[in-house]
């Protein structure tokens, strides 16, 4: 019950090449074209309909160019987050409006909003260094869960490890949010060799003996009476996502750059894969929403890059979930853009997905309690679609989006469906996602090719004395 | 009855040289399997048959739901009527046992109190004929749209083939009060009591994918207008090993109400009615003119052979019994956004009692011949106690144990399938004119029953109103 690939799709991407109106985009189609017959030269036994649909993906450029004026203010109101959430103290930034709490993954964000606040000339190279090396000075003292890996949540202020309710105490570690940090570790070190090194050290402080197995399994641990409990952990959609931020470093992630166990489900004539972990059994949820596949076409683009490749499905997986969207809105008139977002109220997070736990378009907490009041239009999904593809859909998208924000602290996390009021709750998250999207619209993906032989990191692969004991990919001398 | 039976059986030893005698006696090609039962399958039904023996109580003349708990539903009444039909039709009771059962079983009916003097309530004592709640305590709780349809099914099935107790049932139906069990739009609503509001009673819509269908029909063989109910939407569907699964897109989630897809509905609205519209009199089985739900039943049959090509498990799921706590399982082809889901009432996923449930994998035998059917048949035949009957079903878990439990519907439904068998679509009409169609023609039914009302399209204006 696993259909590789989803014809019913084609159709648009072929609209969409026709449609290209600039010559320069032409240009670039034909580059692209002559790369994939090459490409596809080496694997001649594949279905025709498969190399069509790889012609399709790739002709997803995304929006590119110079950022308007009003981007720019977009983007000057995203910055106002983070600048109203620095605690001076410690130099981090609030997950939450007001609430002095970091993660791993927050972190990350933060460190893409800085990255981008700098590119986008909202920030001096100055405040970009003085900020950065704060956060470079928290990640590389901060306690540890079981001297292993970073505990899955921090006191903004006083940088120790804290538990859900951001009390003092060791939970453990999420091991999606260990990837997403070792993937924008990777944008970042690649993108400023000058500061390679100490984005090196926070990755060698750590130890993967517990968090990645030889197959690529990825595991996340609870403290249980003091000892790290690991379990499996990341599904469909994160999971590959976590695995390329692993692979990045050298890790082995087939396992989980695998998009399998994977089910299938069709909406409105889109094959969408999910997760075929029973989570009534494994616990936790499948949901399917933007995130994951945005930030991977963001971050990475639409090239299955060869030396980092994961699963090609995943690129069908990253078009589908923008096609469904789009059609939502085609059939039902509901403008569409999913993801985990958070609220001023209980149960303050939801998964708002285009499907998970059995159906489409639900909206669950992690409890798996449905609220449909609660089902929005994520900011952060629908600048990170409008990024990555260029359509009418996320032109006429962005119009219930682009004023959905306070002027003097920043986006909102979306607006709700079925009352078009705004949920004015501000996160690291959205903001961070925002500048992500306009980012890549000045700059395109942000991974950047690095020469990494002789930098601190490979240097200390090569010396396995150093890094052996912790589970590293020794490298030979 | 022996030489009627004799005959019969000529009949169908000489079917290919009698043509003109087969249209007589109706008993044309039909889908599925075709003929008189062998040894193996007269000794199932006189196995079955032994759990309404054992179970019967004289006082009312009903029997008991679930072996030896002296308690019954309307639903499980018709299993009754159906099992009744199915052994006098196949020579295992004579007429006498079964006029003597019918009109001992009618003169109950004829004392039953109903719910709030509306309708029959869902549960009553099979001993002493009173109003009960689900655990057999006196009070009443309610009724239920699709129970009352299916006893409306075997009420014009007895009546259209036995003349002799036409009266007796449009005497007991005409007591009924149609008011609130179809609205003016043509929907079905069963009845409740609402504590929370001076138990006032509560009407809720009732019905899914399926037993809707099934029920609508129901009614329209009464002559009631149910269009809307009868509609299949609205559904979506859910692609299972290639199969698109056909299920009530009401959300569970909101509504509470399960929109569990499984085989009964489909093998009933097949054996019963030929998967025929409501208002069909047409007699050629070898059509279906609810061309939906015959298309849906294919669907049902299709998912469940090939999810045993694939993975070898023997299935045949619907709603059955458990010898233990829950008690009651919806053991699903799909329900609640899951394929293959099991869960109780109140929506615990309990897959440990998923099971080959004997009523639905014999259902799929009667309907379908197949290698696949064949292979459930055998499976399914020695699972029986000859004391009391067959076993509700054998568990898909790790060594196959049965179903400790005994019911009335399960035994009741595989005597149904194997009546199915030689006779092909069990209602069968007469084109006799009724007490019921006399009544309703000269308008005089009883004064606030709403019959007339709910036989009629509503009127635009009448439509707002509910």
């Amino acid at each position: 019950m696993k259909p590789a690939f989803n014809l019913t799709i084609l159709p648009s991407f072929a609209l969409s090449f026709l449609g290209l109106p600039l010559l320069r985009s032409l240009g670039m189609a034909i580059v692209t074209v002559l790369a994939l017959v090459c490409v596809s030269c080496g694997v001649a036994v594949r279905a025709v309909d498969e190399g069509a649909e790889k012609v399709g993906a790739a002709f997803q450029e995304g929006r590119r160019g110079r950022l308007t004026e009003d981007e720019i203010v977009w983007a000057k109101t995203a910055w106002k987050y983070f600048e109203n959430n620095y605690n001076p103290q410690s130099g981090l930034v609030n997950i939450k409006d007001a609430y002095q709490l970091v993660t791993m993954e927050s972190t990350a964000d933060y460190i893409v909003a800085l990255m981008a606040a700098r590119e986008l000339e909202v920030i001096s190279k100055h405040e970009f260094d003085s900020r950065l090396s704060l956060v470079f000075g928290f990640l590389n003292t901060m306690p540890l869960a079981f001297d292993e890996l970073p505990n899955v949540n921090y006191n903004a202020v006083s940088l120790r490890p804290t538990d859900y309710a951001n009390n003092y105490g060791t939970i453990g570690w999420a091991v999606n949010h260990v990837g997403r940090l070792m993937n924008v570790l990777r944008l970042l070190r690649n993108r400023y060799p000058q500061y390679g090194e100490y984005a090196d050290r926070v990755v060698l402080r750590w130890a993967f003996c517990n968090v990645v197995d030889a197959q690529g399994n990825l595991y996340s641990a609870v403290n249980v009476n003091g000892k790290p409990e690991k379990y499996l952990d990341a599904k469909h959609g994160w999971k590959e996502y976590t695995a390329r931020g692993f692979k990045t470093w050298g890790f082995p992630t087939d396992a989980s750059t695998s998009i399998e166990p994977a089910e299938t489900i069709r909406i409105y004539d889109v094959e969408l894969y999910f997760d075929g972990k029973d989570e009534r059994e494994s616990g936790g949820n499948n949901a399917v929403n933007s995130m994951p596949y945005f930030l991977m076409a963001l971050e990475y683009g639409w090239e299955n890059i060869p030396y980092l490749a994961i699963d090609k499905r995943y690129y069908d997986q990253m078009q589908a979930v923008y096609e469904v969207q789009k059609r939502r809105h085609e059939r039902e008139d509901i403008f569409t853009a999913r993801a985990t977002h958070e609220v001023n109220t209980e149960p303050y997070t939801v998964y708002d997905a285009i499907f998970s736990n059995g159906y489409k378009w639900t909206t669950i907490s992690s409890q798996g309690v449905y609220y449909p009041f609660l089902s929005a239009v994520s900011t952060k999904a629908a600048f990170a679609m409008w990024a990555v593809f260029k359509s009418d859909y996320t032109d006429q998208l962005m119009l219930i989006v682009n004023h959905l924000f306070d002027p003097a602290r920043g986006w909102y996390e979306g607006r709700l469906e079925k009352t078009g009021d705004a949920v004015r709750t501000l996160t690291c998250a959205t903001n961070s996602a925002v500048l992500e999207a306009l980012l890549f619209k000045k700059t395109g993906r942000l991974y950047t090719r690095a020469k990494e032989e002789n930098d601190l990191y490979n240097i200390y692969l090569r010396d396995e004395f150093k890094v052996i004991s912790r589970c590293f990919p020794v490298k030979p001398k | 009855m022996k030489t009627k039976l004799l005959l019969l059986t000529l009949l169908f030893a000489l079917a290919p040289l009698m043509a003109e005698a087969q249209i007589k006696t109706n008993y044309g090609r039909h889908p599925g399997r075709n003929g008189a039962l062998n040894d193996e399958e007269m000794k199932m039904a006189r196995t079955a048959w032994k759990y309404f023996e054992r179970n019967y109580q004289d006082a009312t003349g009903l029997v008991n739901a679930a072996d030896m708990f002296p308690s019954t539903t309307m639903w499980d009444i018709s299993a009754y009527m159906a099992a009744l039909v199915s052994v006098r039709e196949l020579g295992i009771i004579d007429v006498g046992t079964f006029n003597y059962r019918i009109e001992k079983m009618f003169a109950t009916f004829m004392r039953l109190s109903f719910f709030r003097d509306e309708m029959p309530n869902k549960c009553y004592n099979t001993i002493t004929g009173e109003k009960v709640n689900y655990g057999n305590q006196p009070m009443e709780i309610g009724y239920s749209a699709i129970d009352l349809a299916r006893f409306l099914v075997w009420c014009k099935i007895i009546k259209e083939r036995y003349p002799e107790h036409s009266d007796r049932i449009d005497d007991f139906i005409l007591r009924w009060n149609f008011k609130n069990v179809i609205d003016s739009t043509g929907m079905l609503y069963g009845a409740g009591i609402n504590e929370k509001d001076n138990n006032k009673t509560q009407y809720l819509q009732e019905g899914r994918l399926g037993y809707e269908e099934y029920a609508a029909k129901a009614f329209q063989l009464w002559g009631f207008q149910t269009d809307l109910a009868a509609k299949a939407e609205p559904y979506d569907t859910r692609m299972i090993y290639g199969v698109e699964i056909p299920y009530d897109t009401r959300d569970p989630r909101v509504l509470g109400a399960h929109n569990y897809v499984v085989s009964e509905s489909y093998v009933l609205d097949g054996v019963e009615m030929n998967w025929d519209k409501g208002t069909d009199r047409e007699s050629d089985d070898m059509h279906s003119t609810d061309k939906t739900i015959a298309d849906f039943a294919q669907r049902i049959y299709k998912v469940q052979e090939e999810r045993y090509k694939r993975t070898g498990i023997m299935t045949a799921r619907t709603e059955h019994q458990l010898d233990s706590d829950p008690y009651f399982v919806y053991d699903a082809i799909f329900t609640d956004g899951y394929p293959w889901n099991t869960i109780t009432e109140d929506s615990r996923y309990v897959p440990q009692y998923a099971a080959v449930a004997l009523k639905g994998a014999l259902g799929l035998w009667a309907l379908w011949e197949t290698k696949y059917t064949d292979a459930l048949f055998n499976y399914i035949k020695g699972a029986y106690d000859p004391e009391i009957g067959f076993n509700e079903g054998i568990f898909e878990r790790k060594g196959n144990d049965r179903i400790k439990a005994f019911t009335m519907n399960n035994n009741g439904i595989m005597l149904e399938t194997l009546l199915y068998k030689v006779q092909g679509k069990l209602l069968r009409f007469s084109g006799r004119d009724s007490k019921w169609d006399r009544v309703l023609r000269e308008r005089k039914e009883p004064p606030g029953s709403y019959i007339y009302e709910r036989q009629r399209k509503p009127t635009q204006a009448a439509t707002t109103n509910r």
